[in-house]
């Protein structure tokens, strides 16, 4: 079954990895059964965000058949500077969509800039994932509140509420059709809970692999499978979802 | 290799705990026993029924369940009453969930539970992993206090935790070991390397999580036989005092 893994990252130092090429990362994805991998900067995320986001595309230079890279940007800077920075990504290194994380860079849903740069995504056909589950900075609501203010921007719960938020995860999902999960990181039980209530529609797969975390697929393909009896819905969440999920954020697109 | 799973508890379904279940899926998954401890129904109220249900299943299947007791610490002089009881009848250990039962593992009002542990030599089990009530250091802070009872930390603090505090709470009380359910193979590796196999204690985590995939899990880090031996075995009779 053809398999789209919706989070994963080039490696940096931020947990001390060790430097990986990246045709080792394609070779590896390959071999697991990965077709596609949503592709994100680590390093970028704590700093350097411009370097790192040109650092990334071009590690995908020549293969973006497998690597969808999504760029990051600093809502510190402002709307303004970010705003640009997404814009440059998303014109000059043909960045696909855009990755936050709230909590490793250190920001608030609510800070000023961040749902003029949601909204901007929007515009330019960015889909947006999120680190979630994680509190103060974030937990599933708080991404949803934002996403509320920005309905023309395709949302993503990066890890589905981890497992502690699985509940939130799931309300915010039902609530709002630009919401999206990515089942990463929920335990089985966990799943069970999503999968019976959640839209089936906006269940994605992913594994927070290449980057830190190595050889998870084979893992996570198993809990998906044990939760889901389905073939119809494995194919779903498997990668009809996810590419569905880029059409749909392009189609939402007022420019490119 | 003798298999045992030192967390489990059976789902509560029509009035009933569904032991039979809980069997089949160790039975699938090669799990000769496991120890097991009330579903959430009786882990923040009543605690007693939850704790007799339980008692009733190792009374039924000796051969193949142990168990701990569920005491929500609110309960005061009377839940460690309580508690005494159902070790004197046969539980293993002192089951906590933190945020089902609404306290902080550090607060006081869970000394007179850990007291009753300390003598009688029973070990508890605590889910971790959810700030601000249930995080590795605030264990580790439970268990320095407490240094004659020996802790079990519940799902590796899967899941934020789970890669940066777990080793060094752990480090700070050695009579921590940890439970590896949930967590993603390449944090246990590192857990094995920086603890060694004598602090982690295979659990299925069950309904949570699945036998077969915890047991996958387990034996795919590429580890010894001895190590292996000690993580799915040894630790286990060692903490729940069964039969070698």
């Amino acid at each position: 079954m053809k398999l789209i893994d919706t989070h994963t990252h080039l490696p940096g130092t931020l947990f001390g990895e060790s430097p990986r090429p990246v045709e080792d990362i394609h070779r590896q994805f390959e071999a697991e059964g990965i077709h596609q991998a949503w592709f994100f900067t680590t390093d970028g995320l704590i700093r350097d965000t411009a370097r790192n986001n040109d650092i990334l595309a071009q590690a995908v230079r020549g293969r973006t058949d497998m690597f969808v890279p999504f760029c990051t940007v600093d809502p510190h800077t402002g709307a303004d500077a970010a705003i640009r920075e997404l814009e440059r990504c998303a014109r000059t290194l043909s960045m696909r969509g855009l990755k936050l994380h709230p909590w490793l860079q250190a920001f608030s849903l609510t800070h000023l800039s961040v749902v003029p740069i949601l909204k901007r995504a929007g515009e330019l056909g960015l889909p947006v994932l999120f680190h979630d589950g994680s509190p103060p900075y974030s937990t599933p609501l708080q991404i949803a509140w934002a996403a509320e203010q920005a309905p023309g921007t395709q949302i993503v719960l990066g890890h589905a509420g981890l497992d502690d938020l699985t509940d939130e995860a799931i309300r915010a999902c039902v609530r709002n059709p630009n919401v999206w999960m990515t089942l990463c990181g929920p335990s089985c039980g966990a799943i069970d809970e999503i999968v019976r209530r959640a839209p089936p529609e906006r269940l994605l797969f992913g594994t927070d692999g290449g980057g830190f975390f190595q050889n998870l697929t084979a893992w996570y393909v198993a809990k998906i499978r044990a939760c889901v009896s389905s073939r119809r819905l494995l194919e779903m969440i498997f990668h009809e979802n996810a590419e569905r999920l880029l059409e749909v954020a392009r189609e939402g697109a007022r420019e490119k | 290799m003798t298999l045992i799973d030192s967390c489990a508890r059976p789902r509560f379904t029509g009035d009933l705990l569904d032991t039979a279940a809980l069997l089949r899926e160790m039975d699938q998954a090669g799990i000769q026993r496991a120890v097991i401890a009330a579903p959430d129904e009786f882990v923040c109220l009543h605690n007693d029924e939850g704790n007799r249900l339980i008692l009733d299943a190792v009374r039924s299947h000796a051969d193949r369940l142990s168990g701990m007791a569920v005491v929500n610490p609110w309960h005061g002089a009377a839940g460690a009453k309580a508690l005494a009881g159902w070790l004197d009848k046969g539980l293993r250990g002192l089951f906590l969930n933190p945020v089902r039962q609404g306290f902080l593992l550090t607060e006081a009002l869970l000394d007179p539970l850990l007291e009753v542990c300390a003598a009688r030599g029973a070990p508890v089990y605590s889910t971790i992993g959810t700030p601000v009530v249930a995080m590795p250091f605030q264990l580790a802070e439970v268990a320095r206090r407490h240094p004659t009872v020996t802790f079990v930390l519940g799902n590796a603090s899967w899941t934020d935790f789970c890669g940066y505090d777990v080793v060094p709470a752990c480090r700070q009380a050695p009579n921590i070991l940890v439970d590896p359910s949930c967590a993603i193979g390449p944090s246990i590796a590192g857990f094995v390397e920086a603890l060694g196999p004598g602090r982690i204690l295979f659990c299925s985590a069950y309904p949570r999580s699945r036998h077969e995939m915890e047991v996958t899990k387990i034996r795919s880090l590429g580890l010894g036989p001895a190590e292996l031996q000690a993580i799915f075995h040894d630790n286990a009779t060692a903490l729940w005092r069964l039969p070698a």
